[in-house]
């Protein structure tokens, strides 16, 4: 296997590298395994990434440890995280401010929660504006007139002055989104964006994400547990298990030629209109918690085609251009890529 | 005051050993004993008879014979703050005793009658508890007649309605519990029901008000006896040892330090084995 | 908050004062033996008895005596004192301004040093300012403002001169002597609702700092003390809110005591007064205004809260 250039991977960013995070490795300060361990990935310029994994696997940890709002037990021990030549990590909090909500947006899960209970949206909104561009408050607030605007809400002038609780679940998703985009990033941060949302709703927030990509060349970090948007929305996809990155492959790889057991599981949990008939598949048991995660390939318990080599550290095995994995026994030839792994 | 409405958690088995395995609330529990003990022990132990005039000695200082001095007609503070302990412990029992008496009743039969009852005894009590205590406090008095037991007992009727709150509050949850069903399908009495079911269910949200209660009960004697209402001469509690205090102020600028502060030490030990007790019965951790 | 939200408010409002009418007019019923007697006194002759019993009305029937009582009420006339036989109303509007003062300058003290205590110990949590706030708020609730009263005009009016011991000055006689009559009691009466007050804020901030709506904002940039003021603040403002209604007719309550130790002419000292010589009329017309007061707060708070919680206005 000959290494080919990489559009993802372990080698030095790349010029068109926006964000690359390199051996992150989290913990709770305990001398338990790290919650997030030598997690490697590159989100290049205008394109989108999707972090997936089960619940409890550490992709939003990941992404919190981007915006430098990890919870306080949670420790950093090692790893670099680089944004457009900045070190998150290491940059102190000054920078840290100027980035968040600036050149990175974000974007969160249940828009009802995360939105400010007791201020209006057009405030929300024209906050990065107040913020980043010290613009005072009338500008601001033609500015959040204007994404609201954007993000396709009807009666924007009247929108703004409403609470988020005067609104539907997919309106706050939009309010939420127009205040991530507020700061003119250049990556968007989209954590489980449409989880909490009904589907058809679903459909029309991925939509104006994907515009709003094309128009503003946004690259997007998607954290999610939902194959479907990842399939519609993503260009490459970056697999977690239990605070591992267990593989890495454009997205019409991942779907097609899966490279890890876990992977290949996840894909089959997933219902599929062209088999209709088969039954869908369920891993069996659960993400181990924090702590009592198993040495070697972490996924080795609930894995069918676990061996004794399985117990061994793994490395990270590069299959073709952008396509890891660390499971060993495909990198041996044991196991064919492949949906049926 | 906001347990009210909650379900009561099951009562662990030894709350108390749960409690004093607190460092602070064991604390709490030696001073409360060692006040009821000294209450009790106040004759054998008070150095002077509390009442005994030495008028040539008038504000004298500490000493050998009187260990925290004398007050104005020159008897022994030390033996008058002992046998004040006996009204810190029994006036605040008064006042939790009628609380409870009116209380306990009402808010059970609030709570499982509901309906016109209900809403008429709520909206009395939301009334009494939106007045200022110790204005209502005053006004019962004037009914009454100043005096210790009647100070107390309005007290007692000012802390009802809280009571009230609490045991409908705790009586309307556990009537939602299906065992309280069961009971009524096996063919309980709706009397039975209340005394063996309920009651030992709302326990636990009852025994945290008292505690509290306790505490507030003896600031309200403090304050009603600093002002003449509560204790009368020549007894003495801790309060109106402060009102006599205010009064000799200029011969005696110290003479409110030993009162106020085994009434601070007092109140804060009701409020640290109330707090204690709130959270180990609805078994949360110590904060 | 809507007309209508207010209009309930007000009829509540209203319910409680009239509930209170009617217990305040039960307290002269209620006493044991015949009222006009007690009062009188034991030397009294049998005409001042008859004169109490006329001017208290207690000839007529308790229905006619309530119903001409309430009429009187209506017209703003309490009765007359039955010892210096000036108008009610009139005795009450003149203790009225130095309790107001003392009370609503506690509430003052109480919102600035609860507030603010309970705002660092929260965004502090777990350091010695926590620990040290929340020892001192353990502390502030045991004590009895009285006594606390009597320990800071010992140390700052009598040891040292610095404001004077007792008395009242209207507040037309000037800020600064108003102000610093009124200091030393206020603080004393505040600290128990300041204390109160900060624990509540404490554990309210505690609380929404884990919201993910103050993730949101961290992630817009938002830190420091702008996040303060346009996040945390008013969403933790809402539980504490609440309890500082609450606090109100205790402060109201805790001035009787503490106008004693200041030597301020007040309306406790009024009341207090009233019942060791159980002048009924100045009684019940104390704990109808005291009932009025309380209502109006309690009203201001309603308001302010449903300006303070979004929510509340157009439920």
């Amino acid at each position: 296997m000959t290494a080919a250039p990489l559009a993802t991977g372990t080698a030095p960013a790349t010029a068109e590298a926006l964000l690359s995070v390199r051996g992150l490795t989290l913990d709770l300060g305990t001398t338990q395994p790290g919650l997030v361990q030598d997690v490697e990935f590159t989100v290049p310029k205008g394109r989108s990434v999707a972090l997936i994994g089960e619940s409890g696997c550490g992709k939003t940890l990941t992404a919190m440890a981007i915006l430098g709002l990890l919870p306080r037990a949670v420790r950093v021990v090692s790893g670099e995280i680089d944004f457009a030549g900045t070190d998150l990590l290491t940059c102190g909090p000054r920078e840290l401010r100027r980035i968040r909500g600036g050149p990175v947006g974000a974007v969160f899960q249940e828009p009802m929660s995360s939105l400010d209970p007791t201020m209006t949206v057009g405030d929300q909104i024209a906050e990065a504006r107040r913020i980043h561009f010290k613009e005072g408050r009338r500008t601001a607030r033609e500015h959040a007139r204007g994404l609201l605007d954007r993000v396709g809400i009807p009666d924007a002038k009247r929108r703004l002055d409403s609470y988020p609780h005067e609104m539907s679940g997919g309106m706050q998703q939009r309010v939420m989104i127009a205040a991530a985009i507020a700061g003119e990033p250049r990556l968007v941060l989209a954590d489980e964006p449409t989880t909490a949302l009904d589907v058809t709703i679903q459909a029309e927030i991925l939509e104006l994400l994907r515009d709003l990509r094309r128009d503003l060349g946004l690259a997007v970090l998607l954290v999610t547990h939902d194959l479907g948007v990842v399939a519609d929305f993503c260009d490459e996809v970056v697999v977690m298990y239990a605070g591992h990155v267990v593989e890495k492959a454009p997205v019409r790889e991942a779907f097609r030629t899966p490279a890890h057991p876990y992977t290949s599981a996840l894909l089959g949990s997933v219902p599929r209109s062209d088999r209709a008939r088969t039954p869908l598949e369920v891993i069996g048991g659960r993400v181990p918690p924090a702590g009592s995660f198993p040495g070697g390939c972490r996924f080795r318990p609930r894995c069918r085609h676990a061996a004794a080599s399985c117990g061994e550290p793994q490395a990270d095995t590069v299959l073709a251009a952008g396509h890891h994995t660390c499971c060993g026994r495909v990198a041996a030839g044991d196991l064919t890529p492949g949906r049926e792994l | 005051m906001t347990a009210a409405a909650t379900l009561p958690a099951p009562v662990r088995r030894r709350p108390l050993r749960a409690v004093l395995r607190r460092p602070s609330s064991a604390v709490a529990f030696a001073f409360l004993v060692l006040l009821v003990g000294s209450a009790i022990a106040a004759p054998v132990i008070a150095p002077h008879d509390p009442d005994a005039q030495e008028l040539g000695n008038r504000f004298a200082g500490v000493s050998l014979s009187h260990l925290a001095g004398t007050d104005e007609f020159g008897r022994d503070v030390l033996s008058r703050l002992l046998y004040a302990a006996r009204i810190a412990v029994t006036a605040p029992l008064i006042s939790v005793g009628v609380a409870v008496l009116v209380g306990l009743p009402a808010g059970l039969w609030a709570g499982r009658r509901r309906g016109v009852v209900d809403a008429v005894s709520g909206r009395l009590a939301d009334t009494l508890l939106s007045l200022p205590a110790l204005a209502s406090a005053l006004a019962i008095v004037a009914v009454l007649g100043p005096g210790l037991t009647n100070a107390m007992i309005a007290v007692g009727i000012i802390f009802s309605p809280t009571v009230f709150r609490v045991v409908r509050g705790a009586t309307l949850a556990v009537a939602e519990e299906t065992f309280i069903e069961s009971a009524a399908a096996i063919g309980c009495s709706t009397r039975r029901t209340l005394w063996v079911h309920v009651l030992p269910n709302i326990a636990a949200p009852l025994l945290v008000q008292v505690t509290i209660l306790m505490g507030v009960a003896l600031l309200a004697e403090a304050s009603l006896s600093f002002i003449g209402l509560g204790v009368q001469p020549p007894d003495a509690s801790w309060g109106s040892m402060l009102g006599a205090a205010y009064r000799s102020q200029y011969d005696a600028p110290y003479a409110v330090v030993p009162p106020g502060i085994a009434l601070v030490l007092t109140v804060l030990t009701f409020n640290t084995l109330g707090d204690a007790l709130r959270d180990v019965l609805s078994g949360r951790r110590a904060s | 908050m809507t007309a209508g939200m207010v209009l309930r408010r007000l009829a509540a409002g209203v319910l409680v004062l009239w509930l209170v009418s009617v217990l305040t007019f039960l307290l002269v019923q209620l006493t044991p033996g015949d009222p006009a007697e007690l009062i009188a006194g034991e030397n009294a002759t049998v005409e001042d008895v008859a004169r109490i019993r006329e001017q208290l009305g207690l000839n007529a029937p308790v229905v006619e005596q309530y119903l001409r009582w309430c009429g009187d009420l209506l017209r703003g006339d309490l009765g007359d004192s039955l010892f210096s036989g000036r108008s009610v109303a009139e005795t009450i509007a003149q203790a009225a301004p130095a309790t107001l003062s003392i009370t609503g300058l506690a509430i003052a003290v109480a919102v600035v040093v609860g507030v603010g205590a309970g705002l660092v110990a929260g965004l502090k949590q777990g350091s010695w300012v926590d620990r040290a706030v929340s020892t001192v708020a353990t502390l502030g609730i045991a004590m009895p403002s009285f006594w606390v009263a009597m320990l800071l005009i010992s140390a700052f009016a009598l040891s040292n001169r610095w404001l004077p011991a007792t008395g009242y000055a209207p507040l037309r006689e000037g800020l600064w002597p108003w102000l610093s009559h009124l200091i030393l009691p206020a603080t004393a009466l505040g600290l128990a609702t300041a204390a109160e007050l900060a624990r509540h804020t404490r554990g309210s901030v505690c609380d929404v700092l884990v919201r993910p709506y103050i993730r949101t904002a961290r992630a817009r940039g938002a830190s420091g003390f702008w996040l303060v003021r346009r996040h945390l603040l008013r969403n933790a403002a809402i539980p504490v809110v609440t309890v500082l209604g609450l606090q109100a007719g205790r402060l109201l309550g805790g001035s009787i005591v503490v106008e004693v130790v200041a030597g301020i002419t007040g309306l406790g000292t009024t009341a207090i007064n009233a019942v060791l010589q159980r002048d009924y009329p100045v009684i019940q017309g104390y704990v109808l205004f005291s009932a009025v007061i309380v209502v109006l707060v309690n009203l201001a708070v309603d308001l302010t809260y449903g300006w303070i919680n979004p929510k509340v206005r157009v439920a």
